[in-house]
């Protein structure tokens, strides 16, 4: 597999991060630019893929902004150790946390790798 | 009416997320829950307008998006309010805030209106990017189909949780029973169009094709799509802290 130094754990980050940035800011030559690495390094279904997921959260959050919901507080624990460094602590929605709804007849429930209740 | 087509597409695209596009169109067009067809139109195509927006642009400039008064560059088929919320709702998302909601609850919209334009805003823009991602222009808005509104709303939505009503898993009626998987949690995003169940159906769809599909595990080393789920989680991050959203 084709991975450069700056990718860290995970396969081609550097470049899905080039591509997503560019596709949300509107950037037209770099998104072109990073479309065309993503066909040549990682295949045409990995930029589908790439593309339905940005834009699949372009609704995401607005959904999440747009109705107020809390973010459950078992997924703020989660993400405590790397929240900070993508400054997302300082954002609006930080303040609206809650408890995760979990049905009221369940012993417990999973989020992730965390049991909630 | 205008299908949403894929054949000219530079790369080839999964017959499920086409069919889910062209199924998103066709619900744009129609009478909604609450709208009619003509105003679901006109409010993707105010949803593709903000962009070039000044006043918009100008807002995104202050410290807070609250302190800027003036008129929207608009389309001038909606009413002003109707277009602030487009209009927010797409250029600065992740400053909305409830006092501004309950000014429009109280002046303009229903809660359940507002949701309504809430789920065509996030199905016009998450098929509009993904298709600029994968290098296609927008694709031309359907011509709106005749015919009134449902108009009804979930007996069972309750207020509490969120800024506006949701229907909670125990709470569905027999008119809402598929509206949830049979899981001990489901998740505050999973709940927040609930209010207009039509709409939490479609987001969910759309959601199923352009990231996971229901059920699909927090396994970080499978891989249900051609990108790894570490990868899929690193560009949902991304487009999060982008759009300044905590969730």
């Amino acid at each position: 597999m084709d991975v450069s130094s700056d990718d860290g754990a995970v396969p081609h980050a550097a470049l899905l991060i080039r591509f997503t940035e560019a596709l949300i800011t509107g950037d037209a030559a770099a998104l072109d630019a990073a479309r065309e690495e993503i066909v040549e390094r990682m295949g045409a279904g990995a930029l589908v893929d790439a593309a339905g997921v940005a834009g699949a959260f372009e609704g995401f959050t607005r959904i999440a902004d747009a109705i107020g919901i809390p973010t459950e507080t078992v997924k703020v624990e989660m993400t405590e150790d790397f929240r900070a460094g993508l400054g997302a602590d300082s954002f609006t929605g930080a303040r609206n946390v809650g408890d995760a709804p979990v049905r009221a007849d369940a012993e417990a429930a999973c989020w992730g790798t965390a049991r909630v209740k | 009416m205008t299908e949403l087509a894929y054949e000219d597409s530079p790369v080839a695209v999964r017959e499920g997320l086409a069919n889910a596009h062209r199924r998103a169109w066709r619900r744009l067009a129609a009478p909604g829950t609450w709208w009619s067809g003509p105003t679901r139109v006109a409010v993707a195509a105010e949803v593709r307008n903000a962009a070039a927006c000044r006043l918009c642009r100008g807002r995104k400039e202050t410290l807070s998006p609250y302190t800027l008064g003036g008129v929207h560059d608009s389309l001038g088929s909606l009413p002003e309010s109707h277009v602030d919320v487009i209009h927010r709702i797409v250029t600065d998302p992740g400053r909305l805030s409830k006092t501004w909601l309950d000014d429009i609850l109280a002046s303009c919209l229903s809660d359940a209106e507002y949701v309504e334009t809430v789920g065509v805003i996030v199905n016009v823009m998450a098929i509009d990017q993904f298709r600029r991602g994968i290098g296609m222009a927008p694709a031309p808005l359907p011509e709106s189909l005749p015919g009134e509104p449902m108009r009804v709303r979930p007996r069972g939505a309750k207020p509490g949780a969120a800024w506006v009503p949701l229907l909670a898993p125990e709470d569905v009626t027999e008119a809402e029973a598929d509206l949830y998987p049979d899981v001990p949690l489901i998740t505050y995003v999973q709940r927040a169009l609930s209010l207009v169940p039509e709409e939490a159906r479609a987001y969910n769809a759309i959601g199923c094709e352009q990231y996971t599909p229901t059920g699909a595990s927090w396994d970080f080393e499978s891989r249900v799509r051609e990108i790894s789920y570490q990868q899929i989680e690193l560009i949902a991050s991304k487009v999060s802290v982008l759009n300044g959203c905590f969730y």
